[in-house]
């Protein structure tokens, strides 16, 4: 389906640690794998999925491929260009293809300034990079913006803390999309909404998509809300991927155990069904010292001596390039599944 | 029985804009040993609601809450609105607890996760040696699944994950065994498989201990694995209250089903458009006269410009709808 094209972007072998200063001289000692080697591309028009657990790297990930963060290693091709070579001037000129949305709005928005002046700013930063070059016009472009998220036009003058939280996401997506950008790395943009604002701010991202040809990397540990809106899921686990996969084809046949994990312990919204979890033992170890071998190794149930030393590498479940996964066992694991626990249609 | 029992509520905030009554006359009651879900969109007053009860609500803005929280655990029987502040060491803690939303913000960076928790035990069991309070400790860290708790007892609250700052702050607020659990979002940060875990936990200490909880979230599939009952809000008030089972699967507010048809499911179409409620909530300072969802319901009718009193679908539901019985849901 993408073959032959050029991919938007493209990541390669990604890393981004971060170091650990400590004893009496502040020496370095050690670093914190957030981000441990991650690869993919995505091409124009595409939603990517990335969910984890807290702390296994998906915001340094987001932001490592903006270049918020400069990578430890590895490379970010924006459009064939790889960003960390690029001088300062082109970064800045690129950076309008490439937008973020954060998860809480209020630390993102600065709540001296009126959302009219958040607005502009963008067009500011940009100057001489489009065609609202006048107060004036650029006036018009924001509500029309506003309108275009769902804004009444009387929010040009009022301050964030003036709007709910739901609102005050919407806010924050026009700023994101002012500048019609490419790709647009959303953090976690609906987890801290209710499910009735969390549908209005999906269709919107949904609509916007299809008008604007925009690309999403989506990140969000609510497995069904990414579902619905990715076309590619990445499972990640303390800073590397687990699991690839088309979105129908990770929730039919999740085969790292910690997906599978992942999707029995979605609450089902049904009060009569009481269905048995996979509850995991233990925690996430930490990723300053991440253990050898497999990292899922101490809460997986299937654990053997292997996983203990050998770090399994992403591979191709049944051939199938497009779902891949980086487990020793994921097959016999699969094989030996009891049958409900993975099964969508069990479900739904 | 119902152990605490709010009739009432109403809490006002003094701002720029002048005053806005965040809660407007909330009641409902939490039985001895259940969960309470409460549920509703942003911004209408579930965190208040909380607050008020703590008696935790910022100063000067929030004033002091109107209405009745009566604490009554069979021997004992008290307003918690009226009690003075010097009492309210004594309440918060050992018979009222509460989980912040944010365990970062709550957890003080400064201390170690040990000294946190002895605090917590000084203030209730002065009497308790420093060596039972620093065994009390580890024993407390034990029972919410941290591992390895002598150690962990003496790292500073960065040093943990997510998931184990949460669960400190379920250490604390058990650490005196409270009758009550108010816990604000507990989960929403974690990811499911620690989310899970949490749960089993908070559900395994309400067995031992017959603690009452009242659980506050926007996952509805939260409510539905751990609630009995649930009470849904709506811009400062009740719009319905109702054993679980019936807000989910015969719920009589319009809002309310606006909510369930909301809940995304695993088998909804790839970027389908999904139900959502439109319009929005009004704001504090230009509430309606009447009905506060009239602007939104798609049932809206002349009489709901009245405001509208709670009606009993049957025992144990509530409903505050004015054309109750006249629309078909
Ligand atoms: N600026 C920083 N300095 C040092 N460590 C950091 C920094 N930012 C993140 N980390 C660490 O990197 C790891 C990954 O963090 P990150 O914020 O990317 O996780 P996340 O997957 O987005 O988690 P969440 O779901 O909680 O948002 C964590 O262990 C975190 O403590
Ligand atoms: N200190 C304050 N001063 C003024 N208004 C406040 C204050 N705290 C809360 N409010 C207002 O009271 C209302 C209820 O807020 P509350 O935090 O209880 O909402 P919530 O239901 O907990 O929402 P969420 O789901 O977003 O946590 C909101 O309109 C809010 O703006
Ligand atoms: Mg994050
Ligand atoms: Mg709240």
């Amino acid at each position: 389906m993408t073959n032959g094209k050029q991919p938007l972007l493209s990541v390669k072998n990604l890393q981004k640690y971060f170091p650990i200063h400590g004893g009496v001289f502040y020496r370095h000692v050690g670093d914190v794998y957030a981000v441990d080697g991650i690869s993919f591309d995505v091409y124009q028009g595409e939603t990517i999925g990335l969910v984890g657990e807290s702390g296994c790297g998906k915001s340094t990930l987001g932001k490592a491929l903006l270049h918020l963060y400069p990578p430890t290693g590895g490379s970010v091709e924006f459009e064939g260009v790889d960003i960390d070579t690029i001088p300062v001037k082109r970064l800045r000129e690129m950076r309008k293809e490439m937008q973020m949305i954060f998860q809480d709005p209020m630390e993102s928005l600065n709540p001296r300034m009126s959302v009219g002046s958040i607005l502009e700013e963008p067009f500011i930063i940009h100057k001489g990079e489009h065609e609202f070059d006048t107060v004036e016009k650029r006036k018009i472009e924001i509500l029309r913006i506003l309108k275009e998220v769902g804004l009444p036009e009387n929010a040009f003058d009022r301050y964030p803390h003036e709007f709910s939280g739901g609102q005050r996401q919407r806010i924050g997506i026009a700023r994101a999309i002012a500048l019609k950008p490419k790709l647009v790395v959303c953090d976690e943009p609906v987890s801290a909404l209710d499910v009735s604002v969390q549908s209005q701010i999906l269709n919107l991202m949904v609509r916007l998509q299809r008008e604007m040809k925009l690309t999403y990397i989506f990140i969000a540990h609510n497995l069904s809300v990414v579902k619905y809106i990715a076309d590619r899921i990445y499972v990640m686990y303390l800073g590397r991927v687990v699991e690839v996969a088309e979105s129908q084809s990770m929730y039919e046949k999740p085969m790292h155990p910690y997906t599978q994990a992942l999707i029995s312990a979605i609450p089902e919204p049904d009060p009569t069904l009481k269905k048995e979890k996979q509850v995991l033992e233990g925690d996430v170890p930490s990723p300053i010292n991440p253990p050898p071998g497999c990292h899922f190794h101490p809460r997986c149930p299937y654990a053997q001596d292997r996983c203990k030393e050998d770090l399994p590498q992403l591979r191709p479940v049944d051939g199938n390039k497009n779902h891949q996964v980086s487990c020793h066992f994921a097959e016999e694991i699969f094989n030996q599944q009891p049958s409900g626990t993975s099964e969508p249609a069990a479900r739904n | 029985m119902a152990i605490l029992t709010v009739k009432n509520l109403v809490t006002t905030f003094q701002t720029d804009r002048g005053s806005a009554r965040a809660l407007d006359g909330v009641n409902f009651s939490l039985e001895k040993g259940q969960t309470l879900g409460l549920v509703g969109e942003s911004g209408c007053g579930k965190s208040v609601t909380s607050l008020s009860i703590m008696r935790l609500l910022p100063k000067p803005s929030g004033d002091s809450p109107e209405g009745e929280v009566i604490y009554d655990d069979g021997t004992d029987r008290f307003d918690i609105l009226k009690e003075p502040a010097e009492n309210l060491l004594k309440i918060r803690g050992r018979k009222i607890a509460m989980i912040f939303q944010d365990p970062l913000t709550s957890l003080n960076p400064v201390y170690t996760v040990g000294y946190q928790l002895m605090e917590t035990l000084q203030v209730h069991f002065p009497k308790m040696s420093s060596q039972a309070m620093f065994k009390r400790a580890v024993e407390l860290l034990t029972d919410v699944g941290i591992p390895a708790p002598d150690q962990r007892i003496h790292e500073y609250p960065h040093q943990l994950s997510g998931g184990m700052r949460q669960r400190v702050m379920i250490a604390i607020a058990l650490a005196c065994e409270p009758d009550i659990l108010i816990a604000d979002e507990p989960t929403t940060a974690l990811d499911v498989t620690i989310q899970a875990q949490i749960l089993d936990l908070m559900r395994t200490l309400q067995k031992k201990n017959n603690m009452a909880i009242l659980f506050i979230t926007h996952d509805l599939g939260v409510v539905a694995e751990m609630c009995d009952d649930v009470c849904v809000m709506y811009a400062g008030k009740v719009a319905e209250h109702a054993p679980v089972e019936e807000i989910f699967n015969d719920p009589q507010h319009p809002y309310t089903q606006g909510l369930i048809n909301s809940i995304p499911k695993l088998n909804t179409a790839q970027k389908s458009q999904l139900f959502e409620i439109k319009g929005m909530v009004p704001d504090l300072f230009s509430m309606p006269k009447g009905c506060r969802f009239q602007n939104r319901c798609p049932y809206v009718a002349e009489k709901c410009g009245q405001p509208p009193t709670p009606t009993q679908v049957r025992a144990g539901h509530e409903v505050s709808c004015i054309r109750h019985g006249e629309i078909d849901l």
